[in-house]
């Protein structure tokens, strides 16, 4: 793990996990950092060899019957504010499909062999990993199949748009036609979908 | 059952009528004060309220919110012994939440832990296990210290302190309770301790520190036995009489109050009569408690708390309008209920996951200390039936 790696936010720990995709809970005042189609990373601990990396598919605040009070009293002062979002244990909760995983330093574009520990810290992708993961796009297929309860082609848009954004400028234009003509082979047999995913990463 | 409810609430229909007809009536309070006095006098057990020295047909309107304030509010939990678990305890966990009103400062939370084993802390003189009664008792004077406390250290504030606790300020135990006397004595002890805050607030930075007992949707028929006691003659003002109600037995505060207030606005401060409140006078005057009824519901909704506080802060009017403003603003925050108190209650509580993991620990260390752990029988098949497991260590 390089120092930009270790550097990168952690923005929760693993709540429960399988070998398709973990959730990891967090306070809510610690949601700034990750967005949606986002490149994270599990960090691993002694119990374990792998660092699964991820995509956030859904950001999630449960119910809560002090927040809906609050809500209903339409009076919230900055304090209340404060305090609901620093002192109290809000839990939100942060959906990530598995994309690939890191074994000895090396990348894996396929489903880890493990899932990923409760507790285990969750970070975002820094952007040498991003790069270097994204230099094969075999993980649009994983995203695609996905059977998960969310957009998989705005999904997929976003991590590509990310991993763009993560290049030279000269060289964003070229990953992004690279990535469409991934999606055309993938996506043959599906022109609508297809269609709607080469929308949402068309440059402008 | 809707038919009978339907018949009952007729008739408490016309003794509400018969109520608000003689409250309105009152406008002597020495004549309310010479006939209270009258049943002192007799000792004829009288428990009503007694007007301190305002009106009590009238309603209070809301004064002005202070700018700033720093509200204290403590709330309790606790794990009651088991004679069924491995080992005889106790747990309390007091929490107390500190709000800074007017500012955009984090508000503070703090938590008390304490877990009791010792044979003198479980068990009374007799050798049985302390009863449930004892442990809330315990409860509530830790509540009140750490209260104190908590208010102590931050009289420096440079704005009033107000502190409110969850229930009624009068504090009773029953005789089993092992060490009710001592009890007893520790909370008037709080008591005391907040009052010297006030002093020292007062004396050293020109500031105040109020101390409130908050109970929501009281039952309590202080004022309609009041009525009652005023609707007799001076012959009838005897214990016979004052069993009940009379024609308003069954009728309470509630809706009487909720003729007279409109959100916002509180009652005549009052005291209610009993051997309890007169220990706290005999105390010292400052110590007596006092209440006032508060509609805290908003815009034509009704919902009535009962506010006590001690003498020290029903004798002085600014001390009484911080307390009624600061009062009816944390209920907007939180929909009718002190948003303080909400979260003192949601730091203190232990939960029955919590309460699980601990019992689990407490047999861990028995284990680890080379004691035979026995649950017993019940116990175990309860936790057979619920489908429950527990890990055990080897």
């Amino acid at each position: 793990m390089n120092e930009d790696t270790l550097q990168q936010p952690v923005i929760g720990s693993v709540l429960r996990a399988s070998t398709v995709g973990f959730v990891c809970g967090t306070r809510s005042q610690e949601i700034v950092h990750p967005s949606f189609g986002a490149f994270v990373r599990t960090r691993h601990g002694q119990l374990n060899d792998i660092d699964v990396i991820g995509l956030i598919h859904a950001i999630s605040i449960d119910d809560d019957p002090l927040v809906r009070q609050l809500i209903l009293a339409n009076n919230i002062k900055p304090s209340v504010e404060r305090d609901q979002r620093e002192n109290r244990m809000v839990p939100v909760e942060i959906g990530v499909v598995n994309v690939g995983y890191v074994q000895v330093g090396h990348i894996y574009h396929n489903l880890p062999p493990r899932p990923p520990l409760s507790l285990d810290p969750v970070q975002l992708c820094d952007t040498e990993t991003i790069l270097r993961f994204t230099e094969r796009l075999d993980f649009l297929r994983l995203v695609l199949n996905a059977n998960g309860d969310f957009p998989t082609e705005e999904l997929v848009a976003a991590a590509l748009l990310q991993a763009a954004s993560v290049r030279p400028p000269g060289e964003r234009l070229d990953f992004l036609i690279g990535a469409g003509r991934r999606l055309t082979g993938l996506l043959a047999n599906d022109l609508p979908r297809l269609q709607h995913v080469l929308q949402l990463i068309k440059p402008g | 059952m809707g038919r009978a409810l339907a018949a009952r609430n007729l008739t408490l229909n016309e003794r509400l009528d018969a109520a608000w007809e003689r409250l309105m009536a009152q406008d002597d309070l020495g004549v309310i004060h010479e006939r209270v006095q009258l049943a002192r006098e007799r000792d004829v057990g009288f428990r009503g309220a007694a007007p301190l020295g305002e009106p009590v047909n009238a309603a209070y309107p809301l004064p002005p919110l202070p700018a700033r304030a720093t509200i204290l509010a403590a709330d309790g939990s606790q794990v009651y012994p088991s004679i069924h678990a491995a080992a005889l305890y106790y747990l309390t966990n007091i929490g107390v939440f500190v709000y800074h009103h007017g500012t955009d400062d984090l508000p503070e939370q703090i938590t008390e832990p304490a877990l009791f084993y010792s044979e003198k802390d479980v068990r009374d003189e007799n050798g049985q296990a302390i009863t449930n009664t004892a442990v809330n008792a315990r409860r509530n004077v830790a509540e009140l210290q750490m209260l104190a406390r908590e208010t102590w250290n931050r009289r420096n504030a440079d704005s009033p302190l107000l502190a409110i606790s969850d229930g009624p300020l009068l504090f009773w135990v029953g005789k089993d309770v092992p060490d009710g006397k001592r009890l007893e004595q520790d909370y008037l002890g709080a008591l005391v301790h907040l009052h010297d805050t006030h002093a020292s607030a007062a004396s050293t930075y020109g500031q105040s520190a109020s101390l409130i007992g908050y109970v929501d949707r009281p039952t309590s028929a202080f004022v309609v036995s009041l009525l009652h006691l005023l609707g007799l003659d001076d012959d009838d003002v005897r214990e016979a009489a004052l069993k009940s109600n009379g024609d308003l037995e069954g009728l309470a505060d509630q809706p009487l109050m909720f003729r007279l207030l409109k959100p916002g606005e509180r009652s005549a401060v009052m005291v209610q009569q009993s051997p309890q409140n007169k220990r706290y006078h005999d105390k010292g005057e400052s110590y007596e408690i006092a209440f006032f009824y508060l509609n805290v519901g908003q815009s034509g909704a009704y919902h009535l708390a009962r506010v006590e506080m001690p003498m020290w802060v029903a004798r002085s009017q600014p001390l009484l309008d911080q307390v009624h403003a600061l009062t009816f603003d944390q209920c907007q925050l939180m929909w009718r209920y002190p948003y303080a108190l909400t979260r003192a209650d949601e730091v203190a509580v232990i939960r029955a996951a919590e309460r699980a993991q601990l019992d689990d620990m407490i047999e861990i260390e028995l284990l680890r200390n080379e004691q035979i752990v026995e649950r017993s029988e019940k116990l175990e098949s309860k936790t057979v039936r619920h489908g429950r497991t527990r890990y055990r260590p080897k």
